[in-house]
């Protein structure tokens, strides 16, 4: 049992909740999603953010267009689907939960000791 | 000093420096490897790489004159390295299930051996047993070459090759090597002719590409230049030049160049040209190799990726074993070739037949090819054979066509499959699919049409006949024979054994043997001879016109009748079948001969007589027995006097003739009359034998009748029958 390993689990399990928030206020390019998670003080490399996107839209979780940009070939944007947006919300009620419980838990400790 | 290389990632074009680019490459491809499992793997490369490709560009707009070393790592470490998803990753792959976690990823770390001074068999890149593959590794050369020359072997020296394969198969262990990584043959596309194989050969093999060029086109130019000469010279020509081993031969490298042209890739980026020279590349591959195990796997991965795996975890799962028990080595292998587990002995005959297959159609194909190609290529020697063949030169053309298209592009087809499913390389475009199934839909009309064409040609049947004016022989008998000489192949075309009798052909003649006789009752007491020359066309008049002008030479001396060796057709008549019936009439109870010149001169002939010269009934009857099935072939015996009887039937002449001159021998006929008694004798002694063991083989069989013999014999019997049956599934 390593730190690390569970630091990055603790990270993991609310990765797909963060990108989910970010992408849900507006349509979005990856890298513009590392960069806002990193102003909020959230490690992630883009090299999984990629398959991370691959994988919930295959999920139908979300769906992207080809923007054109104004240096080099068009970028794909992504936005929630109706789906994903279901997803969202009960992740987001899990997360209400989760975080909810673990404060009061937590708190709870402090004030004992 | 850096060597500033210009590269294409998703649709950007990037300045780049040369370790960059190559790093990069790296990179990507331990991308790739790490995705492999993953279901949207292209496209998640496909993004990465174009956000690769963005960062980059904006290096370069920033006002760098390229993209280099630093920027790349910088770029990478963004981007995150296939350590950090492992770290990422950890614990999901370990509470993955085992099955889950092995496939390609465990393959890198299961440390794959570069085997030093011992030969082993690949378990992990093989086509059958992978021994071409461990060849490759310890000579260090591209298996893809091994793999075609085993090919070359097998096919050129009459299965030698497998021969070989399976005493490599079965001696040598087996072991996970490394893949091959280093110089790799590519096409060159800055170094060719036609499409840069030889190139590429001389690009890999560090010699001046000239050499190869001159090893593929020196044979068909040795070829055409024959045939030229063999046109010229074909008067005294004898066995100068062996231009069928020649044809053959600049069909088998045009072939083996159509092949490379299909199934090398062409080496398109840089770094695949470095890689196809061998430059440099090999040191960082050999030591990124070392980090990552299975490095050059990029193009099998994606195509063969699951078939890998599948090795993989066979080969995975068996490798203490085998290092424990080396004589199970090869039960065990046979099984692992296999899909399913068990059953081994059944698979064991399953890859063997396989094996056999794969041997037995590519011979087909070869020889097919082979011929096909020394048609084609002898074209220059076919020219006066086309000379009598086609009618019109769309008729010409058509054929062609059905040669190159109907018959050639299949051959060539298959032949490119096998090669693909040799050296594994799969499809680039599916246009090559496209391109031969186009190509054989036109060989398809260009036959049918073809058919058409010959079918019209051939729609009518004529006969000319003309009466012979003969002597009536003074002594009641009729000698048929032959004074021409024999016609004989006078050996115009090298590709054509000279040996050949029965036909002829020059650049306006065509002669040939296809002489029929018929022999009837005479009306009266006369003699008669008719001669009817007949021939196929595509009108009543063309049939007839065609027979007319063939050519056949009868005269009659004394009372010998002398017929032509053979038929003569001009050129302009062309063959369409034509032929010779010679009638003659024999009045009741007079004689007629034929001679032997007859046999010799004439072809589809069946000489019945023992001890003697037998002549190959040549059956090309089927044809022309509109004139035909009034008789079957000629079978009287030559130099044998027959007598017309009454019924319209020949009947030998009861006396065997010895000599020429007709003088009959008494001796003869007492020889023979002893000969049947000393028979009969024998025949006798024979019978009464016969007639004991009988008798003898009666009695047993009632003292034994009521025991189980019967029963026993019985179950011998199947015993027998199911070995038989089993020896013959195991053959």
């Amino acid at each position: 049992m390593n730190i690390e390993n569970t630091q990055s689990q603790m990270r993991k399990g609310i990765l797909e909740f963060c990108i989910l928030s970010i992408i849900r206020r507006g349509e979005a390019y990856p890298s513009d999603i590392v960069e806002e998670m990193k102003a909020a003080n959230l490690q992630i490399l883009e090299g999984t953010l990629y398959p991370l996107l691959t994988r919930l839209k295959n999920a139908d979780m979300l769906t992207y267009r080809w923007v054109e940009s104004n240096s080099g070939p068009p970028r794909k944007y992504f936005s929630l689907t109706q789906k994903g947006e279901a997803f969202y919300n009960e992740l987001e009620q899990t997360w209400q939960e989760l975080s909810n419980g673990v404060n009061a838990l937590t708190n709870k400790k402090e004030n004992n000791s | 000093m850096k060597k500033i290389i210009n590269i294409n990632l998703a649709g950007r074009v990037i300045p780049i420096e040369d370790s960059a680019y190559e790093s990069l490459q790296r990179y990507i491809e331990s991308l790739r490897r790490y995705f492999a499992n993953e279901e949207g793997r292209d496209e998640i490369i496909n993004d990465i790489e174009s956000r690769v490709a963005e960062l980059m560009n904006d290096k370069v707009r920033k006002g760098a004159t390229a993209v280099t070393d630093a920027d790349i790592e910088e770029i990478i470490n963004s981007m995150g390295r296939v350590e950090d998803f492992e770290k990422t990753d950890a614990e999901e792959k370990a509470s993955a299930s085992a099955g889950q976690a092995s496939g390609t990823y465990t393959q890198t770390q299961s440390e794959p051996k570069r085997a030093k001074g011992r030969l082993y068999r690949d378990g992990s890149d093989k086509f059958l047993g992978g021994v071409c593959a461990g060849i490759a590794n310890y000579m260090n050369v591209d298996p893809a070459i091994v793999r075609l020359l085993f090919a070359i072997i097998t096919f050129g020296g009459f299965g030698m090759g497998i021969l070989i394969y399976l005493a490599l198969w079965i001696i040598l262990p087996v072991r996970d090597l490394d893949t091959y990584v280093g110089k790799r043959l590519f096409r060159n596309p800055d170094d060719r002719v036609i499409s840069g194989v030889a190139g590429g050969l001389g690009a890999y093999f560090n010699k001046p590409s000239w050499a190869f060029r001159l090893i593929f086109a020196a044979p068909l130019l040795l070829n055409i230049l024959f045939g030229v000469l063999n046109g010229i010279f074909f008067m005294w020509q004898r066995d100068i030049f062996p231009n069928i081993f020649i044809g053959s031969f600049s069909g088998t490298f045009v072939l083996a160049y159509i092949i490379l042209w299909i199934v090398l890739p062409e080496a398109r980026s840089p770094f695949e040209k470095m890689e196809m020279r061998g430059e440099k590349v090999d040191v960082n591959r050999i030591k990124q190799n070392v980090q990552e195990g299975m490095s050059d796997f990029k193009t099998r991965m994606q195509n063969w990726g699951e078939e890998v795996k599948e090795t993989a975890q066979r080969v995975g799962g068996r490798a203490q074993e085998f290092a424990r028990t080396q004589g199970a080595d090869f039960a065990s292998d046979f099984r692992q070739v296999s899909r399913p587990a068990g059953h081994g002995c059944l698979h064991a005959i399953g890859v063997i037949i396989k094996a056999f297959f794969i041997f037995i159609a590519g011979c087909i194909t070869l020889a097919l090819f082979a011929a096909f190609m020394a048609i084609l290529f002898g074209g220059v020697a076919w020219w006066p054979i086309n000379n009598f063949l086609w009618t019109s030169s769309i008729q010409k053309g058509l054929a062609w066509g059905t040669l190159i298209f109907f018959i050639g592009v299949p051959i060539v087809g298959f032949m490119t499959w096998l090669v693909r499913r040799i050296v594994r390389v799969r499809s680039h475009s599916r246009y090559l699919g496209w391109v031969f199934g186009g190509l054989w839909t036109l060989g398809w009309i260009c036959a049918v049409f073809f058919a058409v064409s010959i079918a019209k040609d051939v729609r009518e049947y004529e006969r000319a006949t003309s009466e012979v004016s003969l002597i009536q022989p003074a002594a009641g008998k009729l000698v048929v024979n032959v004074n021409e000489p024999e016609i004989h192949y006078g050996g115009g075309f090298g590709w054509l054994r000279h040996d050949n009798t029965g036909w002829d052909i020059t650049d306006d003649t065509l002669k040939y043997n296809n002489v029929k006789f018929r022999i009837g009752k005479s009306e009266d007491s006369l003699y008669r001879t008719s001669v009817s020359k007949y021939s196929f066309g595509s009108t009543k008049r063309d049939a007839q016109e065609r027979a007319e002008r063939i050519i056949f030479n009868v005269s009659n001396k004394d009372s010998i009748l002398n017929l032509g060796s053979g038929l003569s057709i001009d050129r302009n008549s062309k063959f369409r079948g034509q032929g010779v019936i010679v009638d003659i009439q024999v009045p009741v109870g007079k004689k007629i001969r034929f001679d032997e010149s007859l046999v010799h001169a004439y072809n589809p002939w069946v000489v019945r007589r023992s001890g003697r010269e037998y002549r190959r009934y040549w059956r090309d009857d089927y044809r022309y027995n509109i004139d035909w099935d009034y008789d079957d072939y000629f079978d009287w015996d030559p130099n044998v006097d027959y007598v017309m009887g009454s019924d319209g039937k020949l009947i030998k002449a009861e006396k065997a003739v010895t000599d020429s001159t007709g003088v009959y021998e008494k001796k003869a006929e007492k020889d023979r009359l002893k000969e049947l008694e000393e028979k009969e004798r024998k025949n006798e002694k024979e019978r009464q034998d016969i007639e004991r063991e009988k008798q003898k083989l009666q009695e047993q069989q009632n003292r034994t009748d009521s025991n189980s013999t019967g029963f026993k014999r019985k179950d011998n019997d199947t015993e027998v029958a199911s070995l038989t049956l089993f020896s013959a599934l195991v053959i």
